[in-house]
């Protein structure tokens, strides 16, 4: 068996394993990123002004 | 009449499907009554037919949608010495459960390449499942684009070995002859003599799956 053959066969080997127990492979650890969808927490302290995606007053002072 | 019904399905785009699903009805439409269904929704099997117009070899190509596919297929098969399915690239489709509950034989074209021998194996195992529908499936793998003096090439045979499913002896070599066919939308039957050495691949592989 050449080289090339014995590394494409155990590629299938790898990947027919992983295939075969599938839902660890799946299993991923949830992102504590949110990536912007929650909205910002409201400053303590800076009452009457929204949040950044909500503002109270859409005019500058 | 007793169709013989072929499907030629990957998962993965770009194995040469349709131009495997083309090329191999033109060569059963010398043999017999033929029709090629058209499962892939991008309709490729459908434009290579239609830019060759009228004067083209292919037999009828017929769209299926995702209805009715067994039905479909048994229809054509009573009409038809031969039937072909040109299957959609995704594994977990309805459709291509439907189709390979279906047919007598799937073909998988594989390309000398590691991702396309890898998503080979996902349609070794679907096979498998299709079998508990349709205990008669027998399906074989064929190898596309094949070039000699490449030391993927010369491996295939043996490192697929490690599948369930066996390798059609016969396979397709890279050759321009079947771009070629695709441009003026015939089959490499359809080309002369530009298309004979395309031609002697496909007959050594109709040859091989008449005998099976």
């Amino acid at each position: 068996m050449s080289k090339v053959t014995n590394k494409l066969a155990s590629g299938i080997r790898k990947v027919k394993e992983q295939q075969a127990t599938p839902a660890a492979a799946a299993k991923q650890p949830a992102s504590p990123v949110d990536h912007g969808k929650a909205e910002p927490i409201a400053i303590p302290g800076r009452a009457d002004t929204g949040s950044f995606l909500n503002p109270s007053r859409v005019w500058p002072d | 009449m007793v169709a013989l019904r072929i499907a030629v399905a990957n998962q993965k785009g770009g194995t040469g499907k349709t131009t495997l699903t083309v090329n191999l009805a033109a060569g059963f439409h010398r043999r017999g009554e033929t029709v090629l269904l058209d499962a892939d929704p991008q309709g490729s099997a459908g434009h290579w037919s239609r830019v060759g117009g009228m004067k083209n070899d292919l037999p009828p190509i017929e769209s299926l949608d995702g209805r009715e596919v067994g039905a479909a297929i048994g229809r054509a098969a009573g009409s038809n010495r031969y039937v072909l399915v040109d299957c959609p690239p995704h594994q977990g489709s309805d459709i291509l459960r439907a189709v390979l509950a279906a047919v007598d034989l799937v073909l998988i074209p594989v390309q000398p390449s590691p991702p396309d021998i890898w998503a080979s194996i996902a349609m070794a195992e679907a096979v498998q499942d299709a079998r508990a529908r349709n205990s008669g499936l027998r399906a074989n793998l064929v190898l596309n684009q094949l070039d000699r003096r490449n030391a993927l090439s010369c491996s295939m045979h043996e490192a697929l070995g490690e599948l369930d499913v066996p390798v059609l002896a016969n396979g397709l070599t890279r050759r321009a002859a079947f771009r070629s066919a695709a441009l003026e939308g015939c089959s490499v039957y359809g080309l002369g003599g530009r298309g004979t050495s395309a031609v002697r691949d496909l007959e050594a592989i109709i040859m091989e799956v008449m005998g099976l």
